[in-house]
């Protein structure tokens, strides 16, 4: 190693009072020939004292407290350094050397790292690992946590956004995806004011400009919020680097990038800019459909110095992205017909960080983000009819006939004539959110012990400028109202946040302790639920035992933390969309030329306000064990996580009768039907006829009238979903001898989750009962009308990974296995612990078994019975299901069979059959090699071996094969190339 | 040196593989059939019976000896074995149908072992389904296929007229032929089979009034969009007829694209009400390859029928209720042309065979002519028009093997018997273009 550190510290003089002060200055180079490093940041994290140099390498930091100290350098393309050593007095003449970060150091990291003196389980991804995966989106980072798997999806172009799951999966209860905090050099991607409750879209995040990606599992310091199912942290590029190119071409995507910082004047800062252009396609026999990211980052930093040398830290940046999801070009869709969905997004932070260094605060910070996405999207079909198509826009209640559009375009129903057509419709959404943060923080330390206060507050805005869906011309919109997101008052929170940090050194050992309190306000303006106050309190801690002791255990700490997140409710939560029910009340036969008038009864829905409505949120708790043993570096990490209160809706019904007016009533009819006009009274719904000719006297229609029930939507809190997690990292010390070395990791994943919340239910709300008339019963189940009401899985994956690195020739190989050793989910049906539901002795049973009582005794169909029902005849009455339908079945047969459609059954025999899939495993390899000190190639292939192997499940005892299932990541390769100019 | 060696040696394998087998029989086995008639009933067995071994993609035939007994040479794989014998006696024709599905052939058959074909007795149906209209017509624009225009005719097969007093439409689960069917036991059989009963998925459709057809007469029954459909398609039918009937009843079945409000030529006594026990806003009949029959129910009515809990069937998605085979008054089980996944629905007593279907270009599932029985009906003579052009034989379909075209010889004032055998594969054929339609 020529690049060998040089590291030159004189200290020397008596050990003064342990409150002294000291400066602390010195010169920063690297690189070949040793040249400044300007802009090089230096500090000592745990006094949160820092310096950046300046354009001869030069730094200085002032009243330093006497006693231990870590310091860390650090700087983009340069290998991160930390000293320790122990100030007594002014030193001012510290030559650090820093190495440029390449392959010939002797540490380099393709995994996964877990965070240094972090209190929380956090994991760090770096630029080396990203590029030796070759990662295309950011969600691939999460395969290289531990037991994490391979990213099955590997393109882009998906019609559906693609979210990172961190703390749990989308197919599990308590919204995961939605829980999940994404933020881009702290810009949080808010998915509060999207549409539904999902994740955040991460496709537009350049790949190629990631410097990091930190991945937070555990517990994050209070600072943030807004989150209940983990935190992804995002860092791009910035600082001093020379021009690289990136080019990255893999079956389904090419992708090419160029990047560079450079110095903007003498001493005015740096500016680093990355352009990247990224093309993805759905198919490869069919490469039309695409996704396309364009992607231009400016990052501005610069650190301004006052005459008191108290630094000021600015740091500037601005993301543009162009392009989307295209399948216009495909020819394989019918003319004129395609999907497009624009992904433009405009991403800005703005941060300011003095180093104040006052005997009463240490640091004050401002910053402030801007994130706009604009997701318009545009679909187009062709669409025909051979009738009067009715495209209902009523938005009041009441009865509407149809109008052509050439007589009345703003009619509230609008009869689309029969032929052909194009529907091009669009769905606008612009997202917009914003913060603005302060905090500060005051250091001090005190013999051995640190102290560190921060306090701040945030707002944040998340509102959505986009105009909602409409159509291209209202004469072909089919049925549709206008729901515009723009109309929607912005989500705005109000947050403030105290946290004091602890570290007190004894001898060997280190005992360090965060603890504190985060209180949330959310503002709803125009809602019913006004401002809601939430607060989080989160206190983590760790004991460091020894670190680096000359003994078999060199480190040994224990950590352990517990704490409160919440997660603020979406659009679709507080402004749920208006329902609409249209039921068909006048159906003249059609004429010979197709044509008819229909007329609808509109019925909105109603928000129902829900004042016990609760926000989102998790307790997560932790235990982690760090221990170097031998040189083995061993993490094993405990987590759970019972999220609370997580939004889920119900249906509350309620009667309503509405008059129909059949073609039977038209037959008695003496207006010739080429002349007749007809009319609807909107309030009474009565028919009546008009001859056009005026030959003939109006007539008045007949009519039924029928009641049934309707429904509307109503926020409520759902059952607590149960998650357990024990990760593990060994780093098995390098073999020498081969260069190579070996890590196992993975974990064991436990989930529950049962919905007891009572919730409504019909068989079927168009059904009628045998006499004819409409449903007329609705059901009250605990846990809803299915057969489980939730489920449980663990699953223990295991991943093997060698790496092989030689320095000498700038060369690491990786090979890794994918393992998953069990995998065991089954159907639940429980409440509070006890069984729900029971055990049918055939599929067509109704009642009971009087034998068997054990749903999961295995093989055998199991039902539910509502708790009670109401009729329409009386629905303040509860009837107890079981035992009418028991009395029923011997004494009203009518109701008996009524009664019998709201049993729910099991689908099959095997429904509430323990499903254990047997052992299965993928297998990847990855080749990085720096060509010289200007070129670097890499080579990544996932399930090489193109595992064909079939797994079997003990569910209904099926083998499937892995080829083209959902297991593992089909074969799949690719290769990059970086040159640095 | 090593190169000639190796250069050889390929030669010499090449070779070998291109040898020709000189014994045609080589690798069939020897598979004997023995037909077996039900206890009790009039007839047995008899020489000169149809049996047919199906492998999927090639169709075997062989005639019975005297002892009621095929054989068969063929090629080891899975057959469906399969015959249809028909006998009258004192004026009621007496149908005798078996299918056995599953049936292994592999190199170990011996050729003594012998496969017994079971057959069952149904009788031939005074009202049968003409024909099955579901696989849509091309559209104008070209953007595929219109598929609401879908239909049913029935005839009148006899000379009396014949009352369809609660006569019933149903679906039979699952609706795809080439779906994965959970009713298939580890037999290979149908488990419903021996139960005597018949899963109609969904929902029943009936007559709500006094319905007559007159001797070989039809009625039209629509079972979508009611309406005259050719002023937007061309190739497409017109439903606007008062003589016509419709499937019509929003109140179980309400999907716009599927339900527009009938033609107002059509009589509302015309509309078919339905039961619905499952789910699903329209009445699902395969468009690939649709399981149609038609009930009587006996001794309940269809509302009763469909209301009754006890009768309720449901495997997986299907909500079903269990007709009794002896309700049923006709069916056909359409296999999706060009598809190795079908598998048979309807018993043998229902339908013992299956005829092909392919949608999307207007094709239909017709009868074919007893041409025996036509031309022995007094009044025929000279009205019959032969040299039928409409099978679909050059697709890979099939054809009217009687050669007799039956809507022209209609036309002509012909009477038209159709062959009633309770199998598809005979009595049915996939054509070109639907009865109905006129372009």
């Amino acid at each position: 190693m020529r690049k060998r550190l040089i590291f030159i510290v004189l200290f020397s003089g008596l050990i003064q009072t342990a409150f002294s002060q000291y400066t602390l200055s010195g010169k920063v180079l690297g690189g070949r020939k040793q040249t400044p490093v300007s802009f090089a940041i230096v500090s000592i994290p745990a006094l949160d004292l820092w310096a950046t140099a300046n354009a001869k390498g030069e730094f200085s930091i002032k009243e330093v407290p006497a006693g231990n100290v870590s310091l860390t350098i650090e700087y983009l393309g340069y290998e991160k350094k930390t000293y320790e050593f122990i100030l007594r007095r002014d030193t001012t003449d510290l030559i650090f050397i820093l190495n440029e970060f390449n392959l010939q150091l002797d540490e380099v990291l393709v995994t996964a790292r877990k965070k240094a003196a972090s209190l929380t389980t956090s994991y760090v991804i770096d630029r080396t690992a990203l590029d030796h995966m070759q990662m295309l989106n950011v969600r691939d980072a999460t395969s290289l946590l531990p037991g994490g798997k391979t990213n099955q999806t590997n393109h882009l172009a998906t019609s559906s956004a693609q979210p990172i799951a961190v703390n749990g999966t989308s197919g599990e209860m308590g919204n995961a995806l939605f829980g999940v905090a994404v933020e881009v050099d702290g810009v949080r991607l808010s998915n509060n004011a999207i549409p539904g409750k999902t994740g955040s879209d991460t496709r537009n995040i350049a790949s190629s400009n990631v410097e990091s990606i930190e991945i937070i599992t555990g517990l994050p310091s209070v600072e943030h919020g807004d989150m209940t199912n983990g935190m992804v942290r995002i860092t791009t590029r910035r600082g001093k680097s020379p021009l690289t190119i990136e080019m990255m071409t893999k079956p389904n995507t090419k992708q090419v990038a160029a990047g560079k910082g450079f110095g903007v004047g003498h001493g005015r800062g740096v500016l680093n800019m990355n352009l990247e252009h990224t093309r993805s396609i759905a198919s490869l026999t069919s490469p039309y459909t695409t996704y396309v990211r364009n992607n231009l980052t400016l990052q501005y930093s610069n650190t301004l110095q006052d005459k008191q040398r108290q630094p000021i830290f600015i740091d500037f940046g601005v993301t543009g992205n162009l392009g989307g999801y295209n399948s216009k070009s495909d020819p394989d869709l019918f003319v004129n017909t395609y999907s497009k969905q624009q992904d433009q997004v405009l991403r800005g932070n703005a941060s300011f960080k003095w180093l104040l260094n006052k005997r009463w605060i240490t640091n004050i910070e401002f910053t402030g983000t801007v994130n706009y996405n604009n997701q318009l999207s545009e679909v187009s079909r062709n669409r025909s009819a051979a009738s009067s198509v009715a495209a209902i826009h009523a938005r009041r209640e009441g009865y509407n006939v149809g109008q052509l559009h050439d007589e009345n375009p703003a009619a509230d129903l609008i009869l689309i004539e029969p032929g052909y057509w194009y529907e091009r419709s669009y769905d606008d959404s612009k997202v917009l959110n914003t913060s603005a943060r302060f905090k500060a923080n005051w250091s001090r330390k005190w013999g051995a012990v640190n102290n560190n206060v921060l306090a701040g507050g945030e707002y944040a805005g998340s509102g959505n400028k986009g105009a909602g869906q409409y159509y291209a011309d209202m004469r072909y919109a089919p049925t549709w109202r206008e729901y515009r997101y723009d109309q929607i008052s912005s989500i705005n929170n109000y947050a403030w946040y105290v946290e004091d940090k602890v570290q007190w050194q004894s001898g060997r050992s280190l005992l360090r302790v965060a603890a504190g309190v985060r209180g949330d306000l959310v503002s709803v303006s125009g809602s019913e639920y006004g401002g809601v106050n939430s607060l989080s309190p989160r206190i983590t801690g760790e004991w460091v035992f020894w670190e680096k002791a000359r003994q078999k255990v060199r480190d040994l700490s224990v950590r352990a933390g517990w704490g409160k997140t919440v997660k603020l409710p979406s659009f679709s939560v507080l402004y749920p969309e208006i329902g609409y029910r249209d039921f068909l009340t006048f159906a003249p036969g059609t004429t010979s030329d197709g044509k008819t008038f229909y007329a609808y009864y509109t019925m909105p829905s109603t928000r129902l306000f829900n004042p016990d409505l609760r926000w989102q949120q998790n307790i997560h708790q932790e235990v982690a064990v760090n221990a170097n043993v031998n040189g083995t570096k061993i993490t094993l990490t405990a987590e759970q996580d019972k999220t609370r209160d997580a939004y889920t809706s119900t249906g509350i019904y309620s009667p309503f009768t509405y008059k129909f007016t059949g073609q039977s009533s038209l037959e008695q009819s003496h207006i010739p039907i080429g002349n007749r006009t007809y009319t609807v009274d909107q309030q009474t719904g009565v028919v009546t006829v008009t001859d056009k000719t005026g030959a003939q006297p109006t007539e008045t229609l007949s009519y039924r009238e029928i009641t049934r029930f309707i429904s509307n939507r109503k926020q409520v809190n759902g059952s607590p979903v149960l998650r357990r997690r024990l990760s593990w990292i060994v780093d098995f010390r390098q073999i020498a001898a081969l260069k190579t070395s070996i890590r196992v990791d993975g974990n064991y994943y436990y989930y529950k989750g049962i919905e007891e919340t009572v919730t409504t239910y019909m068989p079927n709300d168009n059904a009628t009962m045998a006499d004819g008339n409409p449903y007329k019963f609705v059901g009250f189940f605990t846990g809803g009308a299915v057969s489980a009401n939730g489920s449980v899985s663990k699953s223990v994956n295991v991943n093997f990974t060698t790496i092989t690195h030689i320095p000498a020739i700038r060369l690491i190989v990786s090979a890794r296995i994918e393992c998953s050793l069990y995998d065991y989910s089954q159907n639940l049906s429980e409440i509070q612990g006890q069984q729900r539901g029971f055990v049918l002795d055939n599929r067509n049973a109704n009642d009971p078994s009087v034998s068997k009582s054990n749903i999961y005794a295995g093989d055998q169909f199991a039902g539910v019975y509502p708790d009670y029902y109401v009729s329409l005849d009386d629905m303040n009455t509860p009837i107890p299901f079981a035992e009418k339908f028991s009395w029923a079945k011997t004494n009203d047969q009518f109701l008996y069979n009524e009664l019998a459609k709201m049993v729910v059954k099991s689908n099959t025999n095997y429904y509430f059959n323990p499903n254990r899939v047997s052992f299965y495993y993928s297998a990847n390899i990855g080749i990085t090699k720096e060509i010289g000190r200007f070129a670097s190639l890499s080579f990544n292939a996932t399930n090489f071996i193109n595992n064909l192997s079939r797994v079997r499940s003990s569910w209904n005892n099926a083998a499937v094969s892995l080829f083209g299932g959902s297991n593992i990541p089909a074969f799949y390769y690719g290769l990059s190339l970086r040159i640095k100019v | 040196m090593k190169k000639v060696l190796y250069l050889m040696l390929c030669v010499t394998v090449l070779a070998y593989s291109c040898k020709k087998n000189d014994d045609p029989n080589a690798g069939l086995r020897e598979v004997k059939v023995q037909l077996a008639y039900p206890a009790g009933s009039s007839f047995g067995v008899a020489a000169n019976v149809v049996v047919k071994a199906n492998s999927g993609t090639v169709v075997y035939e062989d005639s019975t000896d005297a002892n009621g007994l095929a054989s068969f040479k063929l090629p080891v794989g899975i057959y469906e074995l399969s015959a249809t014998d028909n006998r009258s006696e004192g004026g009621t024709s007496y149908l005798y149908n078996g299918v056995k599905s599953g049936v292994t052939v592999t190199g170990s058959w011996i050729s003594t072992d012998v496969v017994t074909l079971t057959l069952t007795e149904s009788k031939a149906s005074q009202v049968v389904i003409k024909e099955v209209f579901v696989g849509g017509t091309p559209k104008d624009d070209g953007s595929g296929a219109f598929i609401y225009d879908r239909y049913v005719l029935l005839y009148n097969n006899s000379a009396t007229p014949a009352n369809l007093d609660d006569l019933c439409f149903a679906t039979v689960a699952p609706y795809n032929a080439n779906a994965s069917n959970a009713y298939y036991g580890t037999d290979g059989e149908l488990t419903y089979k021996t139960q005597g009963w018949v899963p109609a998925a969904q929902g029943i459709w009936y007559f709500q009034t006094a319905v007559t057809i007159e001797p070989y007469k039809q009625i039209v029954v629509a079972l979508t969009n009611a309406v005259n459909n050719t002023t937007t398609y061309s190739k497409s039918i017109n439903f606007d007829n008062p003589n016509y009937y419709c499937m019509y009843d929003i109140d179980d079945f309400s999907h716009a694209a599927t339900y527009a409000s009938p033609a107002a030529s059509i009589p509302t006594s015309h509309y078919l009400k339905s039961e619905k026990y499952g789910t699903g806003t329209a009445w699902t009949l395969s468009t690939t390859s649709p399981g149609l029959f038609i009930f009587s129910p006996q001794g309940t009515t269809p509302a009763a029928f469909a209301a009754n809990a006890t009768l309720t069937d449901v495997l997986g998605a299907y909500t079903s209720k269990k007709v009794p085979v002896e309700w049923v008054v006709d069916g056909v089980d359409a296999y999706l042309l060009n598809n190795t996944g079908n598998k048979k629905r309807l018993t043998p007593t229902i339908d013992a065979g299956y005829v092909y279907h392919l949608n999307n270009q207007g094709y239909s599932i017709y009868r074919n002519v007893d041409k025996a029985a036509t031309e022995a009906i007094p009044g025929n003579a000279g009205k019959i028009v032969y040299n039928y052009q409409l099978g679909t034989v050059s697709i890979g379909g099939t054809t009217d093997p009687s050669g007799i075209d039956a809507e022209a010889s209609i036309k002509n004032g012909a009477k038209v018997v159709y062959k009633d055998s309770n199998n598809s594969t005979n009595d049915f054929h996939m054509r070109s273009k639907a009865s109905l339609r006129t372009n």
